[in-house]
């Protein structure tokens, strides 16, 4: 039987906590945000690393030599810490504060980027130096599309470009082709390079179950869903290969 | 593939009529983009392929292991532009290709109407969605002309060796620099490319005036090593035609 007395009963019973709630926001402001989670951890590598790429120099061998050994595997003493390995936590989105405007530095120095492996966020510049006495060109590669194919003769002028898209920017020369470098630009702060004793920590994450993320430039990309609380500290542990 | 296109072109086509509130350019787009597509198909699928991949049946015919490949109108990137490196390129860069074609590569298609030829641009650009969204950055081509004289030349081959030409075009300019040789240029699909012989005009691609040479120069050919010297060149405009000069004064004489 239909009572319209009961309905309004009911939507009135079911209605107040919802109505006491968006009043308690208007007085209290708008409810804070968690961004409590801190991430903590270690990047390791099993085994002996391969022996490095050696590639042979055929132009400018009086400034760059004659061959150059590249290693990209850097281990830290016998638990195989793993350094230059990008840590990142997927699927959250900025935390809406302004990006810092600086410029993140690609600088072509004796023959090699600095730094070689480099993180920058979403709407900040390169700046792309050219430190050696003679001509590199700086080639950036996006998705299969040139990025940037710029070149400098030494003392250049410095050259500016804005990262529009997040992801893996690729950075070569063409003139000397053992020159390699990566860049990864993130849409949201949550991201860190591990240092020479493969350590990292990310802070402020919005707690949550999110998918972290380890990126290296030789060994590819490890993936565990860790739970990030509020309070305290998040231990996470990721091992090659 | 197909199909699915004809699908989302009516479904576009729907969405603008019953928006009155949109340009009618966008409406004019559309429709030229929809000519566009009988024109490619007919004269374009061959190389550049049915879903504009560069993947046609006769794309691998002269390019299996080496560049030059139809362009794959998918990824964004362009070679002859009149912007600035990383850019997409302007409607009147793509217009110029497709009306002197590219020597040795990719026939001149002037026998197609202007109207016809601005149809297939909307078609081809229609395959890379950065098109609707990034606005492409030109730079000024319009200084004008350093004359063509023996000085100028002089100065040209000076801003050669200083701009280190010679490591991949070579001392002589034949195409035969040491990076060359050694085999390790690479185009942005990993095939091997070969810095154009500089002394004979007839192979180049992109033009073969000086003002042609000044912009393959500042805008440099996003997909291969050839670089931008658009941070060396600016505000030195006058070195662009020095060595657009000396570079044609290579096959002046023939
Ligand atoms: C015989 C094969 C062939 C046909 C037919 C052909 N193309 Fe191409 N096209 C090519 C090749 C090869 C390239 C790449 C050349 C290079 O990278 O140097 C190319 C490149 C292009 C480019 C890119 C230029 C740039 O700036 O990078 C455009 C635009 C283009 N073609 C449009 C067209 C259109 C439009 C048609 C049809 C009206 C067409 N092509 C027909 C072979 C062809
Ligand atoms: C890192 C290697 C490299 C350097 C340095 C370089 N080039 Fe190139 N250049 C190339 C390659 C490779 C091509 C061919 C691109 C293609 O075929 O698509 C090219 C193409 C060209 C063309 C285009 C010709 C055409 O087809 O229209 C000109 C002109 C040219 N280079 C001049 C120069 C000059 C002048 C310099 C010095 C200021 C220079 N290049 C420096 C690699 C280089």
């Amino acid at each position: 039987m239909f009572s319209p007395a009961l309905y309004l009963h009911r939507f009135l019973l079911l209605s107040t906590p919802l109505v006491l709630g968006v009043v308690a926001v208007q007085i209290l402001g708008p409810v804070e945000m968690t961004y409590a989670g801190t991430l903590e951890g270690t990047v390791h590598y099993r085994g002996k690393p391969p022996p490095p790429k050696v590639l042979q120099v055929i132009k400018d061998q009086d400034h760059c030599g004659a061959e150059v050994s590249i290693q990209s595997i850097q281990i830290h003493d016998a638990h195989g810490f793993l350094s230059n390995a990008v840590v990142s936590v997927e699927g959250v989105k900025g935390s809406g504060e302004e990006v810092v405007e600086i410029e993140r530095p690609v600088i072509n120095t004796r023959c090699a980027f600095s730094p070689r492996i480099s993180m920058a966020r979403q709407g900040q510049e390169i700046e792309i130096r050219n430190q050696d006495p003679i001509l590199h060109n700086t080639h950036i590669k996006y998705r299969g599309r040139t990025f940037l194919n710029v070149a400098q003769v030494p003392g250049g002028n410095p050259i500016v470009k804005r990262l529009k898209r997040s992801g893996l920017h690729t950075i070569w020369c063409d003139k000397h082709i053992f020159m390699e470098g990566s860049l990864l630009v993130f849409s949201h702060p949550y991201y860190s390079m591990t240092n020479q004793t493969g350590m990292f920590r990310i802070e402020g994450i919005p707690a949550g179950k999110h998918p972290i993320r380890v990126w290296h430039e030789t060994l590819g990309i490890l993936e565990k869903v860790v739970n990030v609380t509020e309070k305290g500290i998040i231990q996470v542990k990721f091992t090659y290969p | 593939m197909k199909t699915s296109r004809t699908f989302y072109g009516w479904t576009m086509v729907l969405f603008f009529i019953a928006q009155p509130a949109f340009g009618s350019s966008e409406v004019s787009f559309l429709n030229s983009a929809r000519e566009g597509q009988t024109i490619y198909e007919r004269s374009c699928l061959i190389c550049h392929g049915v879903s504009g991949k560069g993947d046609g049946p006769a794309a691998f015919y002269n390019a299996a292991f080496s560049a030059s490949r139809a362009r794959d109108f998918t990824v964004g990137y362009y070679k002859f532009r009149s912007t600035v490196s990383g850019s997409l390129p302007l409607d009147e860069d793509l217009f110029r290709t497709i009306t002197n074609g590219i020597p040795g590569y990719m026939p001149s298609f002037s026998g197609l109407s202007l109207e016809q030829r601005w149809q297939v641009v909307a078609y081809i650009k229609s395959f890379y969605s950065g098109f609707q969204d990034e606005t492409p950055e030109s730079i000024s081509l319009n200084g004008s002309p350093i004359p063509f004289t023996a000085a100028s030349v002089q100065r040209g081959k000076a801003l050669y060796e200083e701009m280190d030409c010679s490591s991949c075009h070579g001392r002589q300019a034949r195409g035969d620099g040491s990076v060359a040789l050694a085999g390790e240029l690479k185009d942005s699909r990993g095939l091997s490319i070969s810095p154009n012989d500089l002394t004979n005009r007839t192979g180049w691609k992109n033009g073969t005036t000086a003002r042609d040479v000044v912009r393959t120069l500042r805008t440099g050919l996003d997909g291969t090593p050839m670089p931008s010297y658009e941070s060396q060149l600016a505000g030195h405009e006058e070195d662009a035609w020095h060595l657009a000069n000396y570079v044609l004064s290579l096959s002046h004489h023939e």
